[in-house]
C-alpha cells in the first residue's frame, strides 16, 4: 500500500514534467507526419511502400522516445528526492526502503505506460487509416517495446542509487547497447572455439547482460506478410515478457539491497 | 536485529541469483526463435556483417532502427543515381537489402537500376543475381519472381526463364494474401509465344479468359446467393471482392455474357467455380478466414461444388445481362478484359498458327502451310560487313529482302540486333562471375536489340540497313567513360547482327511465319533451340581492326 502512495505522487509528478511532455508530443507528431514520408514513393510503388515507411517510422520514433524518457526517469527519481531532501520526510514514516524503492519505480513504470501507450495508440490508429484493416500485432510490438524501457528503467534505476546522473545516463546507455548486441555475442561465443576465455566471457555477457534485442520485433511488424513465418509467435511474446519481468525485478531487488545499505 | 536484516538481506540475495539464472535459461529458450524476428531468417548475426553498416548510420541500424536506416539510404541511392555516382550506387543496393530485405520494392528497382538504367549493359547479370537473392529471402510473394521473368523476357531473353518464373509468380499470394494479378499470366503467354511455344500460348489465352470470366461469374454468383450467413462465408473466400486487380479484369463485358451462354464456356467455368471453392478455402483457411468446421460443412454439400445445379441456393436466377445492359451496368470497367478478348479473337483467327504464313499475292489472299518446308520459303538473302570509319568507330552496312509488309499503305519498320563483344565472352564472364570489378575491367559488350529500319518500302527494291557503331563514347551520355564502359582487353571481337521473326509486329509475323516457318537464307539460317528460323551472321575482329 505504502509502495502505491508512493508510485500515485511519482505518477503524478512525472505527469507535470514538461520535458516529458515536449518529448511525446514531439513523438505524436513525428508519428503523424510519418504519413509524409510517403511523398518518397512512387505511384508504381503504392500503397505497400508507404506502409512501410509509416510502420518503420511509428516503431522508430516509439522506441527513440522510449528510450529517452525510460533513462531520464530512471535516472531522476531517488537523487532527485535526495537533492530536495523529501527522501527524509518520507523515510521518517513507516515505510520500509523496498516499498520506496518499488513505489518510485511503479510511478515512473506508469508514466512509461501512459506516454508510450499514447504513441502507441495513435501509432496503430495512423497505420490502420492508412492500411485500412487493424493489425493487432502492432500493439504487441508495443507492449514490447514497453516492457524493454521498463526494464532499461530498472537499469538506470539500480545505477542512480550509487552512480551520479551523468556516469548513471553513460553506463545505461552502455548497458543498452551491450544488451542490444546481444545476438553479436552470441555468435562471437560459437566463433571463438579456439579461445576459450573469450568464449566464456562473451556467452556470460550474451546470458547475463539484459538482452534488450530480445523486444525488437520490428521486421515482422513492418513486412506483416512475414508473421506467418514465425512458427509461435504467442509463446515468444510470453517467454520474452517473462523475461523482461523477472529481469526488472531482479534488477529492483538489487536496487533494494544497495539501497537498504545506503546512508541517506 | 542485525542479524535478522542480514538473513533478510540474503534471502533477497539468494532469490535474485535464481532469478538471474532462470533468466539466462530463458535467454536460451528464445534464442532459437530469435532468427524468425530478424530482417534475414537464413542469416547467422555475425560480428563480420557489422562492418557492412556505414558509419553514420551505424548506431541507428544496431539499436534497432534497421528498417529506417535501409530507407534512409535507399534515398541516398536515388541521390546517387541522379548525381551520376553510379560506381557507388551498386553496393548501397546490397547494404539496403541486407538492412531490410523484406522491401520487395528496393529488390525490383534495384534489379532495374542495375539491368537498365546505369547504362552498363554487362551490370543484366547483376540484376538477375539480385532478384535472386531477394527470391531467396522472399519466397512466399509472386512480385519478384514475375520481376525475374520480366528481366528475363526483355533483357537476357532468356525465355525459358522467363516462363519458368512467371509460372512461379502464377502459384503465389502478394503480400496482401491476395493471389498475382492476372497480368502475370498475360505475360507469361506472350512469353510462351516469344519462346516459339505457339500451341501452349494458346491454351495459356484460353486459361486467361477463363479465368477473367470465371471472376465476373463468381460475382455474380454471390449476388443471388439467399442465405446470409453462407453468403458472408462464401464472400470471405471470394477473391473478387478482396482484390480489385480481378474485378477490374472480370467485370463487364459483352463479350463476357455472350462466353458464358455458350455451353462449352458454360461448363469450364462451372468446372473452374468448383475447383475456385476448393481452392478458395483452401487460401481461407491458411489465412484463418474460415474456420475449418465452416469448410468442412460447407465441402459435405456435394450441391454447393456445383453452384449452378443448386437452385435451393441461389435467388432466383435472373436471366443473364444482354449485351446492351452489360455495357450499361458495367461501362468502361472492361479494358483489361477486351484486350483478352482481342487477342485471343486474333490468335483464333489464324493468326499465330505455327507453320503459316499468310499470302496476299493469292487470289483471294489465303493462309499457306509452309512448315513442312514443301511450300516456297522466302530467301532473304541476308549478309553484313563492318568497316571501321574512326578509332573505336564501326559502320554495319547490310542487306536483308524481306516482303513488302507495307502493302502500299504506310511506312512499317522491322528489328534487328545488334552486337559486339569479346570473341568467348560467356567464358571469360563465367570465369569471373563473381569478380564484378574484374569484369568492369575487362569485358566489353555493347548491344542493341531492337534496332528499327523501315522494311523495304519499294517491295524488293532497297534490302539496305546501316548503322553506326560508335564505341569512342558512352552511347547512353551518362556520362561513363568509354575507356571504362568498352575496355577493349580481350584479343578478339565478334560483331552479330540477328534478324529474329519474334522480335517483329504481329502482321510482320503473318508474312514471316510465327516461328519463321516461311523464311529462309542459303548461308545465314539459324533454328535455335526454341525451334525458331532466324537468320544470323557474325564477324570476328581483332581489337586491331577496331581501335
Amino acid at each position: 500500500m505504502n509502495a502505491w502512495v508512493i508510485a500515485t505522487n511519482t505518477f503524478g509528478e512525472a505527469l507535470r514534467k514538461r520535458v516529458l511532455n515536449v518529448f511525446l508530443l514531439v513523438a505524436i507528431i513525428l508519428i503523424i507526419l510519418s504519413n509524409a514520408f510517403a511523398f518518397f514513393t512512387t505511384p508504381q510503388q503504392g500503397n505497400r511502400v508507404e506502409l512501410t515507411v509509416v510502420r518503420s517510422m511509428g516503431l522508430g520514433v516509439i522506441v527513440l522516445a522510449g528510450l529517452v524518457m525510460s533513462i531520464f526517469l530512471g535516472m531522476d527519481l531517488i537523487p532527485t528526492d535526495i537533492e530536495h531532501r523529501t527522501i527524509y520526510t518520507i523515510l521518517s514514516k513507516p515505510v520500509r526502503r523496498y516499498h520506496y524503492v518499488a513505489g518510485k519505480f511503479l510511478g515512473a513504470a506508469l508514466t512509461l505506460a501512459l506516454n508510450l501507450g499514447l504513441m502507441g495508440i495513435f501509432f496503430v490508429g495512423v497505420v490502420t487509416y492508412k492500411a485500412k484493416t487493424f493489425q493487432p500485432e502492432l500493439l504487441v510490438g508495443v507492449l514490447m517495446i514497453y516492457l524493454q524501457f521498463v526494464l532499461l528503467g530498472a537499469v538506470a534505476v539500480f545505477f542512480s542509487i550509487f552512480l551520479t546522473k551523468n556516469i548513471n545516463v553513460a553506463l545505461t546507455f552502455f548497458v543498452f547497447v551491450v544488451g542490444t548486441l546481444s545476438e553479436y555475442w552470441k555468435s562471437v561465443a560459437n566463433l571463438a572455439k579456439e579461445q576459450p576465455v573469450i568464449q566464456f566471457l562473451a556467452r556470460m555477457v550474451h546470458l547475463i547482460v539484459p538482452n534488450f534485442n530480445n523486444f525488437n520485433m520490428a521486421n515482422p511488424l513492418i513486412h506483416p506478410e512475414r508473421m506467418q513465418e514465425i512458427p509461435n509467435f504467442a509463446g515468444y511474446v510470453a517467454k520474452t515478457a517473462a523475461y523482461g519481468i523477472l529481469y526488472t525485478a531482479l534488477l529492483l531487488i538489487l536496487a533494494s539491497i544497495v539501497f537498504e545499505r545506503k546512508e541517506v | 536485529m542485525g542479524g535478522v536484516r542480514r538473513d533478510f538481506r540474503t534471502l533477497w540475495l539468494a532469490a535474485a541469483l535464481v532469478m538471474l539464472v532462470i533468466c539466462a535459461v530463458l535467454q536460451s529458450y528464445i534464442d532459437p526463435d530469435r532468427r524468425w524476428f530478424r530482417p534475414d531468417p537464413t542469416a547467422e548475426a555475425t560480428p563480420k556483417e557489422l562492418a557492412q553498416i556505414p558509419k553514420e548510420l551505424f548506431g541507428g541500424a544496431l539499436l534497432g532502427f534497421r528498417e529506417v536506416a535501409a530507407g534512409l539510404l535507399w534515398v541516398r541511392a536515388d541521390d546517387y543515381f541522379h548525381s551520376g555516382r553510379y560506381d557507388d550506387i551498386v553496393p548501397l543496393f546490397y547494404i539496403v537489402v541486407w538492412l531490410d530485405p523484406h522491401q520487395l520494392d528496393v529488390y525490383a528497382t534495384g534489379a532495374w537500376h542495375l539491368a537498365y538504367n546505369l547504362g552498363d549493359q554487362r551490370l543484366i547479370p547483376e540484376g538477375v543475381k539480385f532478384l535472386l537473392d531477394g527470391i531467396r529471402k522472399n519466397p512466399n510473394v509472386w512480385d519478384l519472381y514475375f520481376q525475374l521473368s520480366f528481366l528475363h523476357f526483355q533483357k537476357t531473353r532468356d525465355y525459358d526463364q522467363a516462363i519458368y518464373w512467371a509460372r512461379e509468380a502464377a502459384k503465389r499470394p502478394g503480400t496482401d494474401g491476395n493471389p498475382a494479378p492476372a497480368y502475370v499470366k498475360q505475360m507469361l503467354a506472350h512469353y510462351m509465344e516469344k519462346n516459339g511455344q505457339i500451341a501452349e500460348m494458346r491454351r495459356q489465352w484460353e486459361e486467361n479468359v477463363a479465368e477473367a470470366t470465371l471472376w465476373l461469374y463468381w460475382n455474380k454468383v454471390l449476388e443471388r446467393i439467399q442465405d446470409p450467413k453462407l453468403k458472408a462465408v462464401l464472400r470471405r473466400t471470394n477473391p473478387v471482392q478482396i482484390n480489385g486487380r480481378y474485378l477490374d479484369l472480370a467485370v463487364g463485358s459483352a463479350e463476357v455474357a455472350k462466353l458464358l451462354t455458350q455451353p462449352n464456356n458454360k461448363a469450364v467455368v462451372e468446372k473452374a467455380v468448383s475447383e475456385a471453392l476448393v481452392e478458395g478455402f483452401g487460401v481461407a483457411l491458411r489465412n484463418e478466414r474460415v474456420s475449418r468446421s465452416e469448410v468442412e460443412a460447407i465441402l459435405s454439400d456435394p450441391g454447393l461444388l456445383q453452384p449452378i445445379l443448386r437452385p435451393k441456393v441461389w435467388k432466383k436466377v435472373p436471366p443473364l445481362p444482354s449485351e446492351q445492359s452489360a455495357q450499361l451496368d458495367w461501362s468502361n470497367r472492361s479494358r483489361n478484359l477486351n484486350v483478352t478478348l482481342l487477342r485471343i479473337n486474333f490468335i483464333r483467327k489464324g493468326a499465330g498458327q505455327p507453320g503459316y504464313v499468310f499470302d496476299w499475292e493469292a487470289q483471294p489472299p489465303r493462309w499457306v502451310y509452309v512448315g513442312d518446308g514443301k511450300v516456297h520459303q522466302h530467301d532473304v538473302q541476308f549478309d553484313f560487313t563492318v568497316k571501321r570509319v574512326a578509332p573505336k568507330k564501326l559502320i554495319v552496312r547490310g542487306k536483308i529482302y524481306l516482303p513488302d509488309f507495307r502493302r502500299g499503305e504506310r511506312e512499317t519498320y522491322c528489328r534487328l540486333r545488334l552486337r559486339l563483344r569479346d570473341r568467348n565472352y560467356e567464358q571469360r564472364y563465367k570465369a569471373h562471375e563473381n569478380d564484378w570489378e574484374w569484369q568492369r575491367d575487362n569485358l566489353t559488350l555493347r548491344e542493341r536489340p531492337d534496332l528499327a529500319f523501315p522494311s523495304d518500302p519499294n517491295g524488293w527494291g532497297k534490302p539496305d540497313f546501316e548503322y553506326e557503331l560508335d564505341l569512342s563514347k558512352d552511347p547512353e551520355d551518362m556520362g561513363h567513360p568509354p575507356e571504362k564502359l568498352f575496355p577493349f582487353k580481350a584479343p578478339e571481337y565478334e560483331v552479330t547482327v540477328t534478324f529474329d521473326p519474334t522480335d517483329q509486329g504481329e502482321f510482320q509475323r503473318d508474312f514471316l511465319g510465327y516461328n519463321g516457318e516461311g523464311i529462309t537464307d542459303k548461308r545465314y539460317l539459324v533454328i535455335d533451340k526454341r525451334g525458331v528460323r532466324k537468320v544470323e551472321k557474325t564477324i570476328i575482329l581483332r581489337r586491331e581492326d577496331i581501335l
